[in-house]
């Protein structure tokens, strides 16, 4: 968020709408309208000062209105941008006399009441609306008496109140009487999955995120005794998400509970909810008690504000007010205009990953209208500060107005550090971090030859960046500031014991000034980029991420191991849920990957990758080598093999979902020439199973419900035997709807007790245990149909893993970097993973994350350089003894042995690997290692300082 | 002002195609209707699976 | 003696990663959630850096208590430093048992960056048993402690 706020090529515009688009692709014109803040961005500082003077107190939106803010506020605390707004509608000045508290709290004169909106235009290429999602408010139904009963709130409610910074401070209590509830319930599918309220599709996040809820309830509320889900399929799909679920499945107080209940009614005495279920041991009614009920409300947004942006954008909307894509299956992150794109939750909701993996799909689409505008980066050319000889510390103490200066005596703090050996200069400010103080710091290394800054201030995690760009700027070499905090971590946390609070923060600035002098400065290696990159497997995803690659000028190949692209879709009949014809799509593909311009090698395996970022070098079999600068691995996935399970190659009649799709592609559904009569898929074979893959595939739910779907239309009676049905992507939740209206009908088994196949050697029927009515359901069927998930290939994963240096995880696929923060990168830096490789997933999410990667991938491939962070480590080669314990510990493969000379080895670590943790320094036995910017030096200056109180 | 993308919304989608693009050297324009960034997200104590905090 | 009258005022060491704890400990502070000023924190980039070489410093330098602080597993920004430091937290308890340090006097303890609540928890929990252990006995009285050689400033 922070660095959105602080990029030189991003313009934020908050308060702000587009309320005008002219224009064609490539050449729009945006017309934006920004609303007064009242507020001086550029002056702001974010004290909040204003704040604590103001005498109006309304509710808080960001708390949905739980808590409580002040008429100018700041809406939480890490807010970007880091300033306060007046919202005037409840501002006194707008009403009675000048009450002008703020702007006389204000000490730098940032209150402007004369402020007042702007309009202009901006020249865009393109336009990516992210526009998220709003929820579903269930005031509409009463049933569950939201907006009546006190005690039943939405998960967004729940979600501010856990929020440590939220306006209970993390404390869950019952709105009724402020105690801490015993039995919380969760209701799931609020607004979702139901045609009478809200919408008909499935919300996505909502499951996971009441398990969560669940688990951080414990966490906050120890005396909690029991949290109950109501649910109707437990849709944990994504990766890890089931492993997530039955780890609170293993917690005695959490409890599933099937099926939403009829109704709720309220105790008007205790306030207490009495929740109407079934016994799912018994089938019959059942009445719960809870002392709370969180409504888990779905994803979805504000009709009549889309559908007016939309207006504006002259693109689609669906009759809930989601932009629609011009083609959901290959083509979802585009917009029913040219050149404009969607992602995240404004074309449907999705969870964190997804939304993310999109975004940078977004960006790749629309920066393919603008290759030929690169703003490129200005060379500086600063004559560089002279560090080599005695430490010249500068020490700038902060007042952060009264958030320091109201504990500590920041007067004091400053003429203590002026004593300090190697300190000549000494000064406090207002706000240190303010334009004003930089300058001034910046001025005082010239004037008195300052070779070190340290700042007493707030945190080095927000304002480190600051001030190294500063003293930068006049050649100083960013690596010689230092920080301390005395806000957060001393004036914040010891209010009420400012002489101790003093103790503290005069210590904390006499360790920084013993290291600031041991600081040594540090050169950003600077790796020249090759703008080409090679992109492996050649299925739908393969092509996507080449062809958006190469439509943003970037050379590239894309290597495919088998004779024809194209992989698993050339397998596929039509697509879900639009029944798309999937040769149509692989040609459309095709065309778009020819024109792209991307080179193609069919027929062609990967053996072998040297280099690392921006200059990889990836050896083929038949082809010779191809340099690159980024990789994007794309090889997707194989499908489980059955054999054995349900009778699976023994007994005839029971097939895979694979082989049923080549016969509808074929168009007969036959077996040995014979029509079929009956037909029964059994799901989650090869998913969901510790044993072969512990987590959900994703693709199958759906693939099912379109496969019965087809059968139904040939006349064929279908039974589907499932666990929990998943029909989660877009519109497959209405043609699970549409399938059980045609008549399929749906059968629930037990995780334990698997269906079991009837006949010898050609399957005559099928039954399995249905909790539902408590009894075995038994059925004559000519066709079982396995629904197999997708699993690891094996050996060609192991060998690129070893190739590329990309681990993969517990379930078999590639690891991503960050499973929210970084989906489609991975650990080694350069080197980027798309659909089935990272984990089993359905048509349209594989080919979005492709574009995520092509779109990860550009901001590698648009610089000319790739600057590396310089405090990683390093070896002396003169103490390494080579005993190999870097080499074994990390993760990054940073360490390698190298011939020294003499026939002997050391260990070599690459800077372009390391990371700069610094753990194989601490590991080394014989010290030979320094992690750069940390050194042992460093540490023990600051030990000595606190310990024995010596300087020196 | 150079021509470059514009990007509507500032939760956790919006700034990372914002992010993407201005790292590969695409000037961007970020609209955002609150008065901060962050949308959603924001909101949120813990993400599922790994439980990290949202900010 | 006066000195001695005086209430004990505990030399405590943490040593924080950038990554989680230090940004846990920022956390407490955004949140205004109070705890005892008697700590010192050293900022690494990873749980991992810390070199038990350090810890055995810090009791011979007098301290107190040390207190080390990283990700929770499977949070680590760098995939595997938490475990390493694990490792050498593991060794340096037996060795600091044989050495008859207090094992109160040392902990090594997860705070996430959310977890402003537990950071201050934790180390009001830390002070009270570091109060309560009393002033370190194993502080170095020889001469090179009293009078340490210089550090140089540049290597």
């Amino acid at each position: 968020m922070m660095d959105a706020g602080r990029h030189p090529l991003i313009d934020v515009f908050t308060l702000s709408e587009v309320i005008g688009l002219e224009g064609r692709p490539g050449n729009y014109q945006a017309t934006v309208r920004t609303a007064p803040r009242y507020v001086d961005l550029d002056l702001c500082t974010g004290c909040g000062q204003c704040s604590d003077a103001c005498p109006i107190a309304v509710p808080n939106e960001f708390d949905i209105g739980l808590g409580t803010r002040k008429a100018i506020y700041s809406p939480f605390p890490q807010a970007v941008p880091n300033a306060y707004t007046l919202d005037f509608d409840n501002c006194l000045n707008d009403v009675i006399l000048a009450c002008e508290r703020c702007r006389k709290a204000c000490d730098i004169n940032a209150i402007k009441y004369d402020d007042y909106p702007k309009e202009f235009t901006i020249p865009v290429g393109s336009v990516i609306v992210a526009t998220g999602t709003g929820v579903y408010t269930p005031y509409q139904k009463g049933d569950y008496g939201y907006g009546i009963y006190p005690n039943v709130m939405t998960g967004l409610e729940y979600e501010r109140m856990l929020n440590a910074s939220g306006p209970t401070n993390g404390k869950i209590i019952r709105p009724s009487d402020g105690r801490t509830p015993k039995k919380v319930a969760f209701i799931q599918c609020i607004g979702a999955r139901c045609a009478l309220e809200g919408g008909e599709y499935c919300s996505r996040f909502c499951c996971l995120n009441s398990a969560k809820c669940a688990l951080l309830t414990k966490d906050h509320e120890p005396d909690v005794d029991e949290v109950s889900i109501h649910y109707i399929d437990m849709r944990a799909f994504g990766k890890g998400y089931d492993e997530f679920y039955r780890r609170t499945q293993a917690e005695p107080w959490i409890k599933y509970v099937r099926g939403k209940p009829s109704k709720i009614l309220e105790d008007p005495e205790t306030r207490n909810l009495i929740l109407y279920t079934e016994d799912q041991a018994t089938g019959k009614p059942q009445k719960r008690d809870a002392d709370l009920v969180i409504l888990a409300s779905a994803g979805m947004p504000n009709r009549e504000v889309t559908t007016q942006l939309a207006k504006i954008l002259g693109i689609e909307t669906d009759e809930y007010g989601f932009f629609v894509s011009r083609q959901s299956s290959t083509q979802a992150l585009e917009a029913t205009r040219d050149g404009i794109y969607l992602c995240g939750c404004s074309r449907g909701p999705e969870d964190i990953p997804d939304s993310v993996a999109q975004a940078s799909g977004a960006a790749a689409l629309a920066a393919k209208h603008l290759a030929d505008h690169r703003i490129e980066r200005i060379k500086e050319d600063i004559p560089q500060v002279d560090t080599s000889g005695p430490p010249r510390i500068g020490v700038f103490v902060c007042n952060c107005g009264i958030n320091i200066a109201g504990v500590l005596d920041v007067k004091k703090l400053a003429e203590q550090a002026a004593k300090l050996p190697n300190v000549v200069w000494v000064q406090s400010d207002l706000f240190t971090c303010s334009d004003q103080a930089q300058r001034v710091i910046q001025e005082r290394i010239v004037e008195h030859k300052l070779n070190r800054i340290i700042a007493a201030a707030c945190t080095p995690r927000t304002h480190e960046p600051i001030f190294r760009e500063t003293i930068r700027l006049v050649g100083l070499n960013p690596y010689l500031f230092e920080m301390v905090n005395i806000r957060d971590q001393c004036s914040w946390v010891h209010a009420h014991e400012p002489e101790a609070a003093m103790e503290r923060a005069t210590d904390q600035i006499r360790m920084a000034v013993a290291r600031s002098a041991r600081l040594e400065p540090l050169e950003a290696k600077e790796l020249k980029v090759n703008p080409s990159a090679v992109v492996i497997g050649g299925g739908l995803a393969g092509m996507r991420a080449a062809t958006d690659l190469a439509l943003q000028g970037f050379p590239v190949t894309l290597i495919e191991k088998t004779e024809r692209l194209g992989g698993r879709s050339r397998e596929l009949n039509v697509t879900f849920p639009e029944e798309y014809d999937a040769e149509t799509l692989f040609n459309e593909a095709y065309e778009r990957l020819k024109q792209s311009g991307a080179r193609v090698l069919t027929g062609t395996e990967v053996i072998g990758v040297d280099g690392f970022v921006g200059g990889f070098t990836v050896k083929t079999d038949t082809n010779g080598d191809v340099k690159a600068g980024a990789i994007i691995m794309a090889i997707g996935s194989d499908i489980y093999n059955p054999v054995g399970e349900y009778g699976y190659g023994m007994t005839k009649g029971v097939i895979t979902n694979m082989q049923l799709e080549a016969q509808l592609k074929q168009g007969e559904v036959e077996l040995d020439g014979e029509s079929v009569k009956t037909a029964a898929f059994v799901q989650c074979v090869g998913s969901r199973d510790p044993e072969t893959n512990p987590g959900c595939s994703r693709y199958c739910c759906a693939t099912t419900v379109k496969q019965a779907l087809a059968l139904r239309k040939r006349g064929i009676n279908v039974i589907v035997f499932y666990r929990d049905m998943r029909t989660f992507s877009h519109h497959a939740e209405e043609s699970y709807r549409e399938a059980r209206r045609a008549g399929v009908v749906f059968v629930r088994y037990n995780d334990d007790r698997k269906p079991e196949i009837i006949g010898e050697n050609k399957v005559t029927g099928i039954r399995a245990y249905t909790e539902a009515i408590d009894d075995i359901v038994e059925a004559d069927v000519d066709l079982v149909v396995l629904a197999v998930g997708l699993s690891p290939y094996k050996e060609a994963y192991a060998k690129l893993k070893e190739i590329m240096k990309v681990p993969t995880g517990p379930d078999g696929f590639f690891m991503e970097r960050h499973p929210k923060l970084g989906p489609v990168e991975t650990n080694t830096e350069g080197i980027f993973v798309c659909g089935c490789a990272q984990g089993p997933k359905d048509l349209t999410d594989s080919v979005a994350q492709a574009s995520g990667a092509a779109g990860k991938a550009a901001t590698l491939l648009a610089n000319e350089t790739v600057l590396l962070d310089p405090t990683t480590c390093a070896v002396s080669f003169d103490l390494c003894r080579d005993c190999g314990t870097c080499v074994a510990i990390c993760d990054f493969h940073a360490p390698e042995r190298v011939a020294i000379g003499g026939g002997l080895f050391a260990a070599k670590i690459n800077e372009a690997l390391c990371k700069g943790c610094g753990t194989c320094a601490a590991m080394c036995p014989t010290g030979a290692i320094k992690a750069r910017h940390f050194t042992d030096n460093q540490i023990s200056s600051m030990m000595r300082v606190f310990l024995l109180g010596s300087e020196a | 002002m150079d021509k470059g993308v514009l990007v509507i919304g500032g939760g956790v989608a919006g700034i990372q195609a914002a992010l993407d693009l201005a790292a590969a050297r695409v000037k961007t324009y970020l609209v955002e209707k609150a008065p901060s960034l962050g949308g959603r997200m924001a909101q949120l104590d813990k993400t599922f699976p790994t439980m990290d905090c949202s900010i | 003696m006066a000195a001695e009258t005086k209430e004990f005022k505990p030399k405590i060491l943490v040593f924080a990663c950038n990554w989680c704890s230090y940004a846990g400990a920022d956390n407490a502070g955004v949140n205004r959630m109070q705890y005892p000023p008697d700590i010192r924190v050293i900022r690494t980039m990873c749980s991992g850096r810390v070199n038990p070489g350090h810890i055995l410093e810090a009791f011979r330098m007098g301290a107190d208590g040390v207190l080390w602080s990283g990700c929770h597993f499977g949070d680590c920004h760098y995939i595997f430093g938490n475990y390493e430091a694990e490792k050498n937290y593991k060794k340096l308890v037996a060795m600091l048992k044989l050495l008859g340090v207090d094992e109160r006097r040392f902990r090594l303890e997860w705070v996430s960056a959310a977890e402003g609540n537990k950071w201050a928890a934790l180390i009001k929990e830390f002070v009270a048993d570091i109060k309560a252990a009393g002033p370190s006995p194993h502080k170095m009285n020889g001469s090179r402690m009293s009078q340490p050689q210089p550090l140089p400033i540049v290597e």
